[in-house]
């Protein structure tokens, strides 16, 4: 195992350190040169320590769902490390690589795209284990795919069926189980739950929540729904135009947010109460998110901020520690 | 007063393959003046066929079965292509889910706006541009002259979401339809849509009809809500009675399972199984099946919309019902939201 071989100093399973992806833009036909770049993700650090959840929020195009894809490499970052137990992944090749990939695991938005159509069930569930080696005869893998089917609810004896005979729920279970059958130390979750009707969420967000307590995985879960958020994860990082606006312990930042982004975000998701409704002090944003090809000078979110001064416009807010594990973008703060 | 919009007994059927598949099943709700209702259920409840049968927008295979649509006193219900126009758009306004595909991505802006004013209210070319900067100016779009001369590929979601209610309104409908508008946009976004939309019934005195499949949305604009399960109408009641006194078990097991914002933070108890396959209902309650509280009754008979008492009574003279033949042992369950309700 090549995780082992380097001394682990700080106990992270996973840190990211000052990530940045651009995708270039072209123009021309024949004479095609670079003019721009998308800053999806402008220099964001992060770490997850074993068997934690770190919750990563943002709207579109905060470039959230682009930090997990880096993690899982499927997108190469422009520049920044990812290291995992200390390993930096963009530098592994062969077997490491393999290795490594079969360690951290990706659960995709939509069910229906995400699976094989022409792939029966089982097959899917079970081909990871295949490609890895992992079982060592039919019986084994029938076995093994037997078993993950019923952890993640659904009946073995389904496994022969393709996936345009299941509901959106059950697909997202395969997915699930998919995921699982390569015992992964972490697991990429961009949006698992947000195709899903109310009532097959929450029956989802439950099964995430106990393979997490029995299997001790560490996830990162990619939403855009803050309370669904608050269920899953242990701390919680605000994207804002590719850059990190605040993280923190999840009861901190839900009770007590600091930046005035996190705020009016939480204040625009709704609460299925009238009489909380009523009560509730709102910040409602003016304006669209601004392009992330000529993102704002100084500080990007103060094109919309409640709170902005002209100091906002020319200084870049440092990321920094404001309490015990609780960072914060901003001047004002 | 007679109110704006009366739906009695509405019945749309999909003939599938499969069978005929009931996508709505006897509804009936009505819509005062002014009034902000939402229907709420997940998908395949039939609550967006049943809106769109409100305005004879289903197509082959399905078939409206019967029922009766009356729009201030006046049935709109099978009349015929050139009749019906005249209510689409000027007597019934609709927002549509997608912003990015419900306008024409190659007319501007300023043209589908006017099209509905210069067709339906028959105003000449300078007297509906001007409407048309008012009414964007109106719905919060600044420099409304220039925006009437941009493609909708210009405009972000939110924008786009914004001209629809604006072309949904330009024509003074009594009656204004919003089929799950803000799914598509982000929270932030979807708050500036919602407020808008509130804000053009109060301001307008329009009627609204909000179909959502998100309870948590609706709480703050809702004056009665409409749960439906299955092509029916299983609870109807004011926000306040539905969200913090439901009696049916549907609603009680939907508000389990919204993950909540604020409040104790406790484990999600969500409703087992899956929402029936329309075409193969079996005889009761269609969602027997998934209740905890189900007896014997349930599995044969389906049980009628009925007037249970009010929790607060101080709340209006508006009716509560339920479709359940247990509710009145199902005592208010979500006391204090976030909360487990043992």
């Amino acid at each position: 195992m090549v995780s082992q071989l380097v001394e682990d100093t700080n106990n992270n399973l996973l840190e990211i350190k000052d990530l940045q992806v651009y995708f270039p833009i072209h123009e021309g036909f024949i004479l095609r040169r670079k003019v721009n770049d998308i800053k999806a993700v402008d220099g964001v650090s992060m770490h997850i320590k074993p068997g934690e959840t770190l919750g990563l929020v943002g709207e579109s195009g905060s470039g959230k769902t682009t930090v997990g894809r880096s993690i899982v490499q499927l997108q190469e970052p422009t520049a920044g490390e990812i290291l995992f137990r200390g390993q930096n992944i963009n530098h592994l090749g062969g077997r490491d690589k393999k290795e490594l990939r079969r360690k951290i695991q990706f659960i995709f938005q939509d069910p229906y795209a995400s699976l094989n159509p022409r792939m029966t069930a089982g097959s899917i569930v079970g081909e990871p284990m295949t490609v890895n080696k992992l079982v060592n005869s039919k019986g084994e893998y029938r076995d093994r795919v037997a078993e993950l089917f019923v952890m993640v609810g659904l009946n073995p004896a389904m496994a022969s069926r393709y996936p345009h005979e299941f509901s959106g729920g059950q697909r997202q279970r395969i997915g699930v189980a998919r995921a699982l059958s390569v015992s992964p130390e972490l697991i990429v979750a961009d949006e698992p739950v947000s195709a899903l009707d109310v009532s097959i969420q929450a029956q989802l967000i439950n099964l995430l929540l106990d393979i997490r307590e029995q299997m001790n995985i560490s996830f990162l879960f990619v939403a855009h729904d803050l309370s669904v958020v608050r269920h899953m994860a242990d701390h919680v990082a605000v994207m804002y135009l590719g850059k990190l606006m605040e993280m923190g312990p999840k009861n901190e930042l839900y009770e007590d947010p600091l930046h005035p982004y996190t705020r009016a975000l939480l204040s625009a998701v709704p609460v299925p109460s009238p009489r909380l409704e009523m009560q509730r002090e709102r910040v409602v944003l003016e304006g669209n998110v601004p392009s992330p090809i000529n993102p704002p000078s100084g500080c990007v979110f103060h094109t919309r901020c409640p709170m902005a001064i002209d100091e906002c416009r020319q200084v870049v807010p440092e990321f920094r520690e404001v309490n015990p594990n609780h960072w914060v973008a901003c001047i004002r703060v | 007063m007679a109110p704006v919009l009366d739906v009695k007994d509405l019945k749309v059927s999909f003939f599938t393959l499969e069978g005929e598949v009931k996508a709505v099943d006897g509804v009936s709700y009505s819509v005062e003046e002014g009034e902000f209702v939402v229907m709420v259920g997940e998908s395949g409840s039939g609550k967006s066929v049943s809106a769109m049968a409100l305005m004879s927008l289903i197509q082959s295979p399905g078939r409206i079965l019967g029922g009766e649509v009356l729009l201030e006193g006046q049935s709109i219900l099978g009349l015929d292509e050139k009749a019906i126009r005249s209510v689409r758009g000027l007597r019934i306004g609709m927002v549509f889910q997608e912003p990015m595909t419900s306008l024409n991505p190659v007319f501007t802006i300023g043209f589908q706006l006017m099209e509905p004013l210069r067709l339906q209210l028959g105003m000449d070319r300078g007297a509906a541009n001007n409407r048309a900067i008012e009414l964007l100016t109106m719905v919060g779009i600044s420099d409304a002259p220039l925006r009437m001369a941009q493609y909708p590929y210009q405009l972000s979601g939110g924008m786009r979401q914004r001209v629809m209610v604006a072309i949904a309104m330009s024509c003074g409908p009594k009656l204004l339809i919003a089929d799950e508008p803000t799914t598509a946009l982000d929270v932030t976004i979807q708050a500036q849509v919602l407020d808008l939309i509130k804000d053009v019934s109060v301001r307008t005195g329009t009627s609204v009809v909000l179909i959502t499949h998100n309870l948590g949305v609706v709480a703050r604009y809702a004056d009665r809500l409409n749960i439906m399960y299955a092509g029916k109408i299983v609870e109807s009641g004011t926000a306040q009675e539905v969200f913090e006194a439901p009696r049916h078990p549907y609603t009680i097991g939907l508000l389990n399972s919204v993950p909540r914002l604020i409040g104790q933070e406790a484990r999600l108890r969500p409703i087992m199984g899956a929402p029936p396959n329309l075409a193969r209902l079996h005889r009761g309650c269609a969602f027997q099946p998934r209740c905890e509280y189900a007896v014997e009754r349930c599995g044969t008979e389906v049980p009628p919309l009925a007037t249970v008492p009010l929790f607060f009574p101080d709340d209006g003279d508006s009716a509560h019902l339920s479709a359940c033949w247990v509710s009145d042992t199902l005592s208010p369950q979500i006391a204090e939201p976030g909360k487990e309700s043992e």
